[in-house]
């Protein structure tokens, strides 16, 4: 019992670890409450902005909406050509990652009609740095993409677009335009493989 | 009242945490490509500023000095991880993609730190909390100035509006670290050399009333 009392007095090494792991399990116990409590709602936000990206991309919108699965073999190869598919009234939705200047990768949405035009190209999430790769995210970026068929690789120009195939890149951020552009291209590759009518 | 001025002069002015104590640089120059991201990353170092040095004061006399700083490491730590959920349930669509970056980083900021040691752990709740309030404005105020200047010469628009006409040349290096350095070097400079004759100002000011 004396000696209980001993190690917590004022001088004794065990008193501040006592208090400093007191600390720490308050500060675990606030963390899982936390987590508990917000884990449903950024669940379903992050449904709804995955939801909305895919709205925009597609030709007829998310009409009978449906996840089809990733043809098998298709991302055997290195990198990982898609994510996953989707399937809409005339077309599809294809989410897609690239890589840009940022560690993190771009996850773009790309919608393509039953004829394999581009309809839509929609950045998800992105970590490319403020105003130079971020304007990705600009329409007036995105909508070059849009009318581009899947026929045909898209290569990215710096001297500004004069074929049917030319992507203009971004001011300073030719790393993002490269990226998003070799993602369209795997999307592109995919469409031709798997989903081009008669595959 | 007069006291939460004076808090709010040292915090903003006389002991501003980017152009005078020169702190949690990491962040300013990263941050600071345009004014809205400045002043996001400003807001939010802001408020944990405000609620981090509540805690701490209000557990300062609990915590023993030899583990004061993991102690306040984990309090903030703690503190920036629940409201970057709280953010991420509540504006996952809009505010966090902006800013969802740069919650993470508050926990290295070191203004957050700096002011749990140096004046939280040593005063009352209300005054811990007004300071950390006015630590944060100041650095509010000095990341949007150094987000104006990097956006308007870089991207030659201010808050997202255009501003500079298009022939106007766009200095893309601003966007750049080096245009980050460069503002705030010069930005630091003006800073200081304003204050610097004011302070003599009102010494030359007092000194001519005692002469009288």
């Amino acid at each position: 019992m004396s000696e209980s009392k001993a190690l917590l007095k004022e001088d004794s090494v065990l008193r501040p670890a006592l208090i400093l792991f007191a600390i720490c399990s308050i500060a675990g116990l606030i963390l899982g409450l936390a987590h508990m409590v917000t884990q449903k709602p950024i669940e379903s936000k992050i449904d709804s902005v995955n939801k909305a990206a895919l709205e925009e991309v597609l030709p007829e919108g998310t009409d009978g909406l449906k996840e089809i699965e990733v043809a098998d073999g298709a991302n055997d190869g290195q990198p990982i050509l898609i994510d996953q598919v989707f399937q809409a009234k005339g077309g599809w939705a294809v989410k897609v990652t690239g890589k840009g200047y940022a560690s993190d990768p771009i996850e773009l949405a790309v919608g393509i009609d039953d004829q394999g035009t581009v309809t839509g190209l929609s950045v998800i999430r992105s970590s490319e740095s403020p105003g130079l790769g971020s304007h990705a995210s600009d329409p007036s970026f995105r909508q070059q993409y849009v009318g581009k068929s899947a026929d045909q690789d898209l290569v990215v120009t710096k001297t500004g677009a004069s074929a049917d195939n030319e992507i203009d890149a971004i001011t300073a951020a030719t790393r993002t335009t490269n990226g998003v552009t070799a993602a369209v291209n795997r999307v592109f590759a995919y469409y031709r493989q798997y989903l081009k009518e008669g595959q | 009242m007069e006291s939460f001025i004076r808090h709010l002069k040292h915090g903003v002015i006389d002991e501003n945490p980017t152009f005078v104590q020169v702190l949690g640089m990491c962040p300013t120059l990263a941050v600071t490509t345009s004014a809205v991201n400045g002043l996001g990353m400003g807001l939010s170092v802001l408020v944990v500023l405000t609620l981090s040095n509540l805690l701490i004061s209000l557990v300062r006399k609990v915590v023993p000095d030899k583990i004061r700083i993991p102690a306040f490491i984990v309090i903030i730590a703690t503190l920036v991880t629940v409201i970057d959920m709280i953010l991420q349930a509540l504006f996952y669509d809009t505010l966090y993609q902006s800013l969802g970056l740069y919650i993470p980083l508050i926990v290295v900021n070191c203004i957050i730190l700096g002011q749990a040691e140096a004046y939280a752990s040593k005063h009352g709740p209300l005054d811990a909390a007004v300071d950390g309030f006015s630590m944060g404005l100041g650095f509010t105020l000095a990341l949007t100035a150094l987000g104006a200047v990097r956006e308007l010469l870089g991207s030659g628009t201010l808050f997202g509006f255009t501003i500079l006409p298009n022939a106007f040349p766009k200095i893309l290096m601003m966007l750049m670290a080096p245009g980050g350095f460069f503002v705030l070097g010069i930005l630091m400079a003006l800073f200081n050399f304003i204050r610097n004759r004011k302070d003599k100002d009102s010494h030359r000011a007092e000194s001519g009333k005692e002469a009288f």
